[in-house]
C-alpha cells in the first residue's frame, strides 16, 4: 500500500509557498513517533489541479490575500466531498490580516457556510498525543505578535463529527518551520499537533 | 399349476386399464376426470406445450398422489426466476432468470419496471415494493414468473485490521456509511493501534467478515485460519494475502506487481487504473471473482465452513478520490459487497420464486418418451402379464407332461 | 217596507260580516307565509354554520324554498279557515263567537222572508253589536301575528347585509365556517431588490419565492381557532380580523420549512421554499495575467464584466497592495472605477490604474479583482469577486523570477489535459495493439498523431503569441506549423531581436529560451511523438510524450510568481529518525463511528412508505407527509427532493399519480444495476 505523502496547496493568488520546512517537519515526526508509511519528501499540488485528489490530507497556508480561481473553489469542492481534510494555517497569525479575511471569505463559499469553532475536546486532539486543552499553543502566539492574541480554539467546517476543513490562527506555519534536525535543540516538539493531524486524518 | 394359479391372481376382476391422452385443457380434462369416479385408474397422458400453472400442478400432484398416474411429453420452455434478499445493510435485491440462452425478461414491481435481465445475467437493485414478475417478450419462452422477496439475513459486525493509512481509513469509512456495524484496528506504532470497538476477539458468533488489508494482521494469522473454518468470512488485502504467515487462506500466488496506472478512470471500469497484485497458480478450491487484462484481481475459496476472498487491487481509496461522479457510492456498494460474498450466513438466505418446469418434474415426475411410446408401454401394462404368464404355465405343463412321459418311457 | 229592511237587515249583516272575515284570512295567511319563510330562511342560516356550506343561505333554491313555504303556509292557513265560506258558515261563526245571539241568526238565514218568526228573530239579532264585537275578536291577535312575521321578515333579510358589511351601524355576530383550513390563500411579495411582481395562490401545499419574500397566508375564520407552527415554534395568527378572517404573515426563511396549520381536528401543512440570492460573478478582462514590473510606472488598462441574477448594484476594482517580506507584511486596500449596476443584465466595468501614483516600492504586491454587489437586502448584500492578478515590482537582486511584464504566459491547462489525455490514448492503443489488425493500429495511431500535430501547433503559436504581444503586433504572425524545431528557435530568437525589449532573464540566456525553454523542449517532443504515431508506432511515441508532459508542467511552473522561489527539497532521513521520538502523552482515543447512510435511507423509504399507505384513506394527510419529507430533503439532499415535488403536484392536480409516485420511490431507494457475473460470487463493477 502506498505510503502517506504530505502535500502543499500551491493557489494562484498569495504566498502559498511561505513556510516551505514545514512538510519535511511533519514528515520527521510522523517517522520519529509513528510506524506510519510515510515518504521522506512531502509534495507540492495545484489546488486546480485533479491531482490534489491523490492527497486526501492537504496543507495550505500564507501571508498574502487568497482569492480562490474558479477552478480552484470547484476542485476545492469535489475534494472535500470525496473525503479530503484540508488544513489551512494563518501563516500571518492576525485575525485582522489579509489572509486571515480572504481565506474565511473563500472556504464559506467552498464549504457553503462560515468556519465554526471546533470544541477542544474534539477527537483531533486526542488523536496521538493527548493535548486536553485543545489546540497548542505557539511562541508566535505568547511573544505576542501578530493580533496580539492567544487563540483558544481552531475553526473547522464539519461533517457531521468529521473534519473536512481545519483553519487555524495560530500561525503552525512558522512554529513548525525549521529543519527537522533542529528538533533536538528544542525541550517539547512543537510539530506534535502535526502527528495528531495526520493520524486524524489516516486513523481517527 | 402354481403359476396358472399366480397368473389368474394377478388379473384378477381387473377391468383393462386406460390411458387418455389430453391435448388442450389439462385443468378441463382434470375436471372431467373428478366427475367420473373410475377415471382414476385411467393414465393421463399431458401433451404440454408450456408449463401448467401452480393451481394446475397441485392437481396433477394430488391426482397422482392418490394413485391416478399422469405423464406427460412435449417441448415446454424452461424458465426460472430467483429473488434473493441481499444480506447488505443498505438492503436490496438480486435477480437471477435461468431461460433458454439470452431470452430477455423484463422485471417489474408492483411501482412498475424495473429493468431487464437476460437469462445467466444477473439483475442488482434497490429494495423494491412487493413481488418480482419477470416477463419475457419471446414467444417461445412463454414465461411470466413472480416471486416473493424473501427477508435478508441479520446484519452482523464487520472488523477491519490494518495499519494507519489511506486504504484501511477509506475502506472502514465506505463499510460504515454502508451501514456495517464495525470494530478496526489501525496499528500507529508496534505497541499502539486507534481501536473502535472491540476488535480483539474474532469469532464467527459475533463477527461476520474480519477485512485484513495489510501485513498487520498477520500476528492474528492462526486466529483467521480457526475464524473461517469455523464459519467465519476474510477479506484479504494484497499485503496480507501474499504473506506467508496467511498463506493458508490465500486462493493463489503472487504474480508480479503491477503498479499504479495514470490513467483516466472510467464508471466502466473503475479499477482499471488500481495497482494490483495479481494471483497465479489458483488453488482447486478456487473461484476467480474478477480478473484484470487476464491476471486474476479477486478470488475466492470455501475453507471450513468459512470463506476466504482474497483482493489483488492495493489503494482501493484512489479509486473513490480520483474516481468520476459516483466512485464514492461505488466504492463503498464493491466493498460491501466483497462483505457480503464472504460472509457464510449471507448464503442461508432464503431464495423465492417460479421455476414452474422444476415443480412440474417434482409434481409429476420428469418428461417421458414420444407418446408412441408411452402409449405402447401403458397399453402393454394394460393388457397385464396374463399372456406371458399363460405361455410359461402351458410350457410348464407341457413340460410336466413330458416329464411324466418320459418318465414312463423308461 | 220596514219589514222588508228588517229582513234584510240580518242577512246584510252577516254578509258584512262575512267581507270581513275574509280580509282577516288573508291577513293571517300573509302573516303566515311571512313566518314561514323567515323560519326557513332561519334554518338555512343555521344549516350553513354547522355544516360549513357557507353559501347555503344565497343560493337562489334557498329562496324558492323559502317562498314556497310561505305561499304553502298562506295555502293552509286559507284553507282551514271555513269561517268566510259561506253566509252559514260565517253565521255560525258569529254564534260561535257571540252566545247572546241564541242562534237567532243562524234560524233567521234559514226561514224565508215570509216566515212569522223572522221579525223576532230580526229583533234579537239587531239588540247585538255584532260589528264591532267581531272586531274585537278578530283583529288584535291578528295584529300581533303580523308583527311578528314582519319582524322576523325584517331579521332574516337584514343579516346578510350586515354581515357582508354593507352596515356597519350595528354588526352582528360573525359567520364561522367548520373548517378554517378548508380554504387558504397564500399573498407572495417578493423583496423589493428582486423587481418580481407579488403573486397570490389558491389553496397551495407548496411556495416557492426568493428568501425574504413576504408570505401571507389566510383564511376564513372557523368554529375551532386556527394555530400555526414550524417545527415546535409557534407562529402567531392574527384572528381579530374584522373581515372574519384568520392571517399569517411571515417572511420567507432561508431554508426549506414546513408550516403546520391545525384548526380543531384538521391539520394542513405549506412547504416553504426559498429561492437562494446567488453571489454576483465578476470577471477580470484585463490584465489578462500576472505579470512583473521592473520600475513602478505606467498605467494599466482594467476591465471587467459583472453579472447577478437580480442584478448588480454596484461593481468596483479591489486593489491590494501588500509592501514587506518574511513575517512583516503591510497592506493597503484602494478602490477603483466604482460603478452602479446596469439592471438584471450585465455590467461593465473600465478603469486605469496609475502605477505611479500609488507609492510602490521594489517588492511590492498588487493583489487587483473586480468585486460586485448585489442588492440583496434580505441576506445579503452579496459579493462576489473575480479571479485575483497579482502584479509584482521586481527587486532590484532578483533571482527567482522569469515572468515578463506584457508577456502573458499561455493558459498551460488546456495543453497539459490534452497532453495527458494524449498519453492515455496512446496508452490504451498500445495496450490493445495485440488484439488489432496491423491496419486498425496505423489508422488509430495517425488519428492519434494529428491530435498531437494540433497541440504542437498550439504551443509553437503560445511561444510566438508572447513574442507577439511585446510589441510585434498581429502582422508578425505567422504560420508556424510546419517548423520544425530548429527553424522555429530561430524564428523565435530573431523576433525577439526584433522586440528588443529585454526585461528578465537569467544571465548568460537570451529572453526568448528562458522563457520558451520548456514550451519549446514540448514542441521537440511532440514533433517525435507524432512523427512515431503518425508511422504506426504508438509504443515509441509514449516516450517524447511523457517528456513533453514534463515540459509543459515545468512551462506552467516556471510562469508562475513564486515570490521566493521553489524551496529546495528537504529529505527526511526516515530510518535515522523512525521511532526516536519520545513516547510522552502517547495515548490515542478510539476512532469514532461514522454514520450510516444506509440508515438514513431507510428512515426516508420508511417515511415514504407510511405516505403511500395512507394515500388511499387520506389523501390530503399523504400530501402532508410528502411535504414534511421534502422539506427534509430540500436541506439535506436536494436532488433526492425534486422527484418528490412531482408527486405532490401530480397528487394535487389528480388523476394518475403511479408514475411520479414511483420515480420519487426509485429515486429515493437508489439505482439498480444489472450486472454480468463471473461467477456466482461476483461483484458489481
Amino acid at each position: 500500500m502506498s505510503a502517506f505523502t504530505f502535500a502543499t496547496a500551491q493557489y494562484d493568488s498569495g504566498d502559498w509557498d511561505s513556510a516551505p520546512s514545514v512538510p519535511a517537519n511533519v514528515i520527521d515526526s510522523v517517522a520519529r513517533y509513528t510506524s506510519i508509511a510515510v515518504n521522506p519528501t512531502g509534495v507540492i499540488v495545484a489546488l486546480s489541479s485533479a491531482d490534489v485528489l491523490r492527497y486526501p490530507l492537504l496543507y495550505l497556508t500564507g501571508h498574502l490575500p487568497v482569492r480562490f480561481s474558479g477552478a480552484e473553489r470547484e476542485m476545492l469542492r469535489t475534494y472535500l466531498r470525496r473525503g479530503g481534510l484540508l488544513f489551512v494555517d494563518d501563516h500571518n497569525h492576525d485575525i485582522d490580516g489579509q489572509f486571515h479575511k480572504t481565506a474565511t471569505q473563500e472556504l464559506a463559499l467552498v464549504t457553503g457556510k462560515p468556519l465554526a469553532p471546533l470544541r477542544n475536546d474534539h477527537a483531533l486532539y486526542r488523536s496521538f498525543f493527548t493535548f486536553p486543552d485543545g489546540p497548542p499553543t505557539t511562541s508566535h502566539e505568547l511573544n505576542g505578535w501578530g493580533d496580539n492574541l492567544v487563540h483558544k480554539q481552531l475553526l473547522a467546517h464539519l461533517d457531521g463529527d468529521r473534519i473536512r476543513v481545519l483553519y487555524s490562527n495560530k500561525d503552525y506555519s512558522s512554529e513548525w518551520n525549521f529543519h527537522p534536525d533542529n528538533k533536538r535543540f528544542l525541550s517539547v516538539d512543537p510539530t506534535r499537533f502535526g502527528v495528531n493531524l495526520v493520524v486524524y486524518a489516516l486513523a481517527g | 399349476m402354481g403359476a396358472l394359479l399366480f397368473g389368474a391372481w394377478q388379473t384378477r376382476g381387473d377391468a383393462p386399464p386406460r390411458a387418455r391422452v389430453v391435448r388442450e385443457s389439462v385443468p378441463a380434462a382434470l375436471a372431467a376426470d373428478a366427475q367420473r369416479p373410475d377415471a382414476l385408474g385411467d393414465t393421463l397422458l399431458l401433451a404440454l406445450a408450456s408449463v401448467p400453472d401452480a393451481g394446475t400442478r397441485a392437481w396433477l400432484s394430488a391426482r397422482q398422489q392418490a394413485g391416478g398416474p399422469v405423464r406427460w411429453f412435449g417441448d415446454v420452455p424452461t424458465a426460472a426466476l430467483t429473488v434473493d434478499a441481499l444480506a447488505d445493510p443498505a438492503g436490496g435485491v438480486q435477480v437471477t432468470v435461468a431461460a433458454a440462452g439470452g431470452t430477455e425478461f423484463e422485471l417489474r414491481d408492483s411501482l412498475g419496471t424495473l429493468g431487464r435481465v437476460a437469462s445467466g445475467e444477473r439483475w442488482r437493485g434497490p429494495p423494491v415494493v412487493g413481488a418480482i414478475r419477470a416477463e419475457s417478450r419471446t414467444p417461445a419462452a412463454g414465461a411470466s414468473l413472480r416471486a416473493e422477496v424473501p427477508t435478508a439475513a441479520a446484519i452482523r459486525r464487520v472488523t477491519v485490521l490494518a495499519r494507519a493509512g489511506w486504504e484501511g481509513q477509506f475502506v472502514a469509512s465506505a463499510l460504515e456509511s454502508r451501514g456495517w456495524l464495525l470494530d478496526a484496528r489501525f496499528d500507529v506504532r508496534p505497541d499502539t493501534a486507534v481501536r473502535q470497538g472491540s476488535p480483539r476477539g474474532i469469532d464467527p458468533r459475533e463477527t461476520a467478515v474480519v477485512v485484513a488489508l495489510d501485513s498487520s494482521a498477520v500476528r492474528e494469522a492462526s486466529a483467521l485460519a480457526a475464524f473461517v473454518r469455523r464459519g467465519g468470512g476474510v477479506i484479504l488485502g494484497p499485503e496480507a494475502w501474499s504473506h506467508p504467515a496467511l498463506a493458508s487462506l490465500r486462493a493463489g500466488v503472487p504474480g508480479p506487481l503491477q503498479a499504479e496506472r495514470m490513467i483516466a478512470v472510467s464508471a466502466e471500469a473503475p479499477r482499471e487504473g488500481l495497482p494490483l497484485l495479481p494471483m497465479r497458480a489458483l488453488r482447486a478450491d478456487a473461484v476467480a471473482l474478477e480478473r484484470r487484462d487476464g491476471e486474476v484481481a479477486v478470488a475466492a475459496r470455501r475453507i471450513g465452513a468459512g470463506r476466504a476472498i482474497s483482493v489483488g487491487y492495493a489503494d482501493t481509496w484512489r479509486w473513490r478520490m480520483t474516481g468520476p461522479d459516483g466512485a464514492v457510492e461505488q466504492h463503498r456498494r464493491w466493498w460491501s459487497q466483497l462483505v457480503v460474498a464472504a460472509n457464510p450466513s449471507s448464503g442461508s438466505t432464503v431464495l423465492s420464486g417460479d421455476a414452474p418446469l422444476a415443480q412440474l418434474v417434482d409434481a409429476v415426475g420428469p418428461r417421458a418418451g414420444p407418446l408412441a411410446d408411452l402409449r405402447g408401454s401403458d397399453d402393454d401394462r394394460s393388457r397385464g402379464h396374463s399372456p406371458w404368464w399363460g405361455l410359461v404355465a402351458l410350457a410348464l405343463l407341457v413340460a410336466e407332461w413330458a416329464s411324466r412321459r418320459l418318465r414312463g418311457a423308461v | 217596507m220596514t219589514r222588508s229592511v228588517a229582513r234584510d237587515a240580518a242577512r246584510t249583516r252577516v254578509a258584512a260580516a262575512r267581507r270581513e272575515l275574509r280580509a282577516a284570512r288573508t291577513v293571517r295567511a300573509l302573516a303566515a307565509a311571512g313566518l314561514a319563510f323567515a323560519a326557513i330562511e332561519a334554518i338555512a342560516w343555521g344549516l350553513a354554520a354547522l355544516l360549513d356550506i357557507d353559501a347555503l343561505h344565497r343560493m337562489p333554491a334557498g329562496f324558492v324554498a323559502a317562498g314556497l313555504g310561505a305561499l304553502l303556509a298562506g295555502w293552509t292557513v286559507q284553507r282551514r279557515a271555513t269561517a268566510a265560506k259561506s253566509d252559514t258558515s260565517t253565521a255560525l261563526w258569529l254564534e260561535s263567537q257571540l252566545p247572546e245571539l241564541r242562534f237567532a241568526l243562524v234560524t233567521r238565514l234559514e226561514l224565508e222572508d215570509g216566515h212569522a218568526a223572522v221579525p223576532a228573530l230580526e229583533a234579537r239579532v239587531a239588540t247585538v253589536p255584532v260589528e264591532s264585537r267581531m272586531r274585537a275578536v278578530i283583529w288584535p291577535p291578528l295584529l300581533r301575528l303580523s308583527a311578528m312575521a314582519a319582524v322576523a321578515l325584517m331579521a332574516v333579510l337584514a343579516i346578510p347585509r350586515l354581515s357582508d358589511g354593507r352596515s356597519s351601524a350595528t354588526p352582528l355576530p360573525a359567520r364561522r365556517v367548520a373548517n378554517a383550513l378548508a380554504d387558504w390563500q397564500v399573498s407572495i411579495t417578493p423583496p423589493a431588490y428582486t423587481r418580481r411582481a407579488a403573486e397570490r395562490y389558491d389553496n397551495p401545499v407548496r411556495v416557492v419565492a426568493p428568501t425574504g419574500a413576504g408570505v401571507r397566508v389566510s383564511g376564513v375564520l372557523g368554529v375551532a381557532p386556527v394555530a400555526m407552527s414550524i417545527g415546535a415554534a409557534p407562529v402567531p395568527v392574527d384572528s381579530s380580523g374584522a373581515d372574519n378572517r384568520w392571517a399569517v404573515e411571515l417572511p420567507m426563511p432561508r431554508a426549506a420549512v414546513a408550516l403546520n396549520a391545525t384548526s380543531g381536528a384538521a391539520q394542513r401543512v405549506l412547504l416553504l421554499e426559498p429561492i437562494a440570492d446567488s453571489l454576483p460573478t465578476a470577471t477580470l478582462q484585463a490584465p489578462a495575467r500576472d505579470s512583473v514590473f521592473r520600475m513602478p510606472t505606467g498605467t494599466l488598462a482594467l476591465r471587467a464584466v459583472a453579472r447577478d441574477d437580480y442584478g448588480v448594484r454596484d461593481a468596483w476594482f479591489e486593489v491590494i497592495i501588500s509592501s514587506g517580506e518574511g513575517e512583516s507584511f503591510r497592506f493597503r486596500t484602494l478602490t477603483l472605477g466604482r460603478r452602479a449596476g446596469a439592471g438584471a443584465g450585465p455590467t461593465e466595468l473600465r478603469a486605469a490604474l496609475t502605477l505611479d501614483g500609488l507609492g510602490l516600492s521594489a517588492g511590492d504586491l498588487i493583489h487587483l479583482r473586480a468585486v460586485a454587489r448585489d442588492g440583496n437586502t434580505v441576506t445579503g448584500p452579496g459579493v462576489g469577486g473575480s479571479d485575483t492578478r497579482t502584479l509584482r515590482i521586481a527587486r532590484p537582486d532578483e533571482y527567482d523570477s522569469v515572468a515578463v511584464e506584457g508577456a502573458p504566459p499561455p493558459d498551460p491547462k488546456k495543453g497539459i489535459l490534452s497532453q495527458r489525455m494524449l498519453i492515455q490514448l496512446t496508452e490504451a492503443l498500445v495496450a490493445n495493439a495485440r488484439r488489432l489488425s496491423h491496419a486498425q493500429l496505423t489508422d488509430e495511431s495517425r488519428r492519434i498523431a494529428k491530435d498531437q500535430d494540433a497541440l504542437r501547433r498550439q504551443v509553437g503559436d503560445v511561444v510566438f503569441s508572447r513574442l507577439d504581444d511585446n510589441g510585434q503586433g498581429a502582422e508578425h504572425a505567422h504560420d508556424h506549423s510546419a517548423m520544425t524545431p530548429e527553424q522555429l528557435m530561430a524564428e523565435a530568437q530573431a523576433e525577439m531581436r526584433n522586440a528588443g525589449a529585454a526585461v528578465d532573464f537569467a544571465e548568460g540566456e537570451s529572453p526568448v529560451i528562458a522563457i520558451n525553454r520548456p514550451l519549446l523542449e514540448a514542441y521537440n517532443a511532440m514533433w517525435d511523438a507524432s512523427r512515431a504515431l503518425s508511422v504506426g508506432e504508438p509504443k515509441a511515441a509514449l516516450p517524447p510524450m511523457y517528456v513533453a508532459l514534463a515540459a509543459i508542467q515545468r512551462a506552467r511552473a516556471a510562469e508562475r510568481i513564486y515570490l521566493r522561489g521553489r524551496p529546495k527539497d528537504i529529505v527526511v532521513d526516515l530510518a535515522k529518525v523512525r521511532l526516536a521520538g519520545k513516547t510522552d502523552g502517547i495515548g490515542p482515543g478510539p476512532r469514532r463511528p461514522r454514520p450510516s447512510e444506509s440508515d438514513a435511507t431507510r428512515r426516508l423509504l420508511g417515511r415514504f412508505n407510511d405516505a403511500l399507505a395512507l394515500l388511499p384513506r387520506d389523501a390530503a394527510g399523504a400530501v402532508n407527509q410528502l411535504l414534511l419529507l421534502r422539506a427534509e430533503l430540500l436541506g439535506s439532499a436536494p436532488t433526492l427532493a425534486a422527484p418528490l415535488a412531482d408527486a405532490i403536484d401530480a397528487l394535487q392536480r389528480g388523476g394518475d399519480v403511479t408514475g411520479p409516485l414511483a420515480a420519487a420511490y426509485r429515486r429515493l431507494a437508489g439505482e439498480p444495476a444489472q450486472i454480468r457475473p463471473a461467477s456466482g460470487w461476483s461483484v458489481d463493477p
